[in-house]
């Protein structure tokens, strides 16, 4: 039963689960000249690429422990209702697969881990969280975050906005701290990242599986990361 | 694009003995065989006309058997022609059985403006099988600006578990220059490093994947600025992971 308030969580900075400390690969991307005008073309980009792939992951993580669960039409597994351990991983193992970068593998794992934190406090005995807890202390975040939808009884839907949703507010905020942004103008570029955002969800909604897992790659994202990782004087981790 | 016939490569140990079994060029295709050396093999591979052109549709199958260094040189480019509304592929499926290795620099892929090309590699690694793949691909020729559309997809999995999957997608002008993804570039080179896992990436060009692998990137405004930035993880990889050597004498030692 959704009371909106689990997704609301989710989306939500101040969920104590790390997300300060990622921009989203902003600051390396300014440190190589992206003038800030060019930052909602960014937003888009990340969207349609990286972001499609991490929304579609979660979307199958979140199915993967019983998410879409509908009295009658899933079959409850040894693990719980819907909840099928090994197919978790299989997705995991597959989004790991479309990431090629091990600077944002990391990110990715650190912040899977905040969520864990939240998960194993609060729902311990959960069979999502226990099927969770079989991809190790740091799954990647979308896999964490489809898990904890779940668990919160977020709808699918949901799952893919809030995705997507937080991917472009952490590039939006964090350039409040890298460039001299008006804040009301970074809130506008997410509202104004819409359109693109409601098409990527259906997108990542009418992935069926692994086997159509999106992996639209990114080369400058991907490049901008590993640069940033040998960097000593930089704001946030990627 | 039916009746075309796929170019195929197969080389493996029969009594011993390294041979290839099967090379057939195919119908875009010259396979020639440069040589033997104990358990190592080459080939080059020749194009048979100025490829690629609307309704080409280019296949490779390559295969390496168990235990046999197998290298593919590419003496000449390839480019993929602007197909007027129509529509070209390009796809090589490569095996590599364990203990055997595939090294293949691949010469630049340059995708005219108004070539609309769809490029597939999938490379299928069993046990300690390894593949060292270099490619380049141009987007337009020197004087364009731009190039394609192209899209470029890789996959590489060792014993069925995926290892590495891309998907570059530069059919949308907007999306292929947008900062991320090409940001303006026209030259994208990768080396990928497939089944080995080196102990660390060395500069900003590497990264190591999540399973035995590697990769060496760079995009770049010039396809030698990208090369050069690439240069040094091919030389590195190729004689740390993918030498000849030691498949020479291993076999010469056998003959003698």
């Amino acid at each position: 039963m959704s009371t909106g308030l689990g997704t609301l969580l989710l989306a939500d900075a101040r969920l104590p689960v790390g997300g300060h400390t990622y921009s989203a690969g902003l600051e390396p991307a300014l440190l190589d000249g992206l003038p800030v005008e060019r930052i909602p073309a960014y937003i888009e980009a990340r969207m349609r690429t990286v972001g499609l792939a991490e929304a579609a992951a979660s979307v199958l993580a979140y199915r993967a422990v019983g998410g879409a669960f509908v009295p009658g039409r899933i079959e409850a597994g040894p693990e719980g209702l819907g909840v099928d351990a090994d197919a978790l991983a299989d997705v995991h193992e597959a989004l790991l697969a479309r990431s090629p970068s091990a600077p944002l593998r990391e990110i990715s794992g650190l912040l899977g881990r905040g969520l864990v934190r939240l998960a194993d406090r609060l729902w311990p005995e959960h069979p999502a969280v226990k099927a969770l807890r079989t991809l190790g202390r740091a799954p990647q975040r979308p896999i964490a975050l489809g898990v904890v939808a779940a668990v919160m009884g977020s709808e699918e839907a949901e799952v893919a906005r809030v995705s997507l949703y937080d991917d472009a507010q952490t590039v939006a905020s964090a350039a409040l701290k890298l460039a001299p942004v008006d804040p009301v103008d970074a809130a506008g570029w997410v509202l104004g990242a819409e359109g693109v955002i409601s098409s990527v969800v259906a997108e990542a909604l009418a992935v069926e599986g692994i086997d159509d897992l999106p992996a639209r790659t990114a080369p400058q994202i991907e490049g901008w990361s590993l640069e940033h990782q040998v960097k000593t004087r930089r704001i946030f981790v990627a | 694009m039916s009746g075309t016939v796929a170019a195929r490569i197969t080389v493996e140990r029969v009594g011993g003995r390294v041979r290839m079994t099967d090379l057939v060029g195919g119908t875009y295709l010259r396979a020639q065989p440069l040589g033997v050396r104990g358990g190592a093999a080459r080939v080059a591979l020749l194009g048979t006309y100025a490829l690629l052109l609307a309704g080409d549709d280019l296949r490779m199958e390559v295969s390496v058997g168990p235990g046999v260094w197998l290298e593919l040189v590419e003496p000449s480019g390839m480019v993929a022609y602007d197909a007027r509304g129509g529509s070209a592929s390009w796809r090589a499926d490569l095996r590599v059985a364990d203990g055997g290795c595939l090294v293949w620099r691949s010469a630049p892929f340059v995708v005219t403006s108004g070539a609309d090309i769809t490029r597939n590699m999938n490379v299928h690694l069993s046990g300690s099988g390894r593949a060292l793949v270099h490619e380049t691909l141009v987007m337009g020729r020197s004087y364009e600006s731009s190039g394609g559309p192209l899209r470029s997809l890789t996959r590489a999995d060792v014993d069925g578990r995926p290892l590495l999957v891309e998907d570059l997608d530069l059919r949308d002008p907007v999306l292929a220059g947008a900062p991320g993804v090409m940001g303006g570039n026209r030259v994208m080179t990768s080396t990928f490093l497939l089944g080995a896992r080196p102990e660390r990436s060395v500069g900003v060009q590497e990264t190591l994947l999540h399973g035995p692998g590697a990769l060496s990137r760079a995009v770049a405004g010039q396809a030698h600025e990208a090369e050069a930035a690439v240069a040094d993880s091919w030389g590195r990889w190729r004689s740390g992971f993918a030498d000849p050597v030691g498949y020479e004498e291993e076999n010469e030692d056998e003959a003698a």
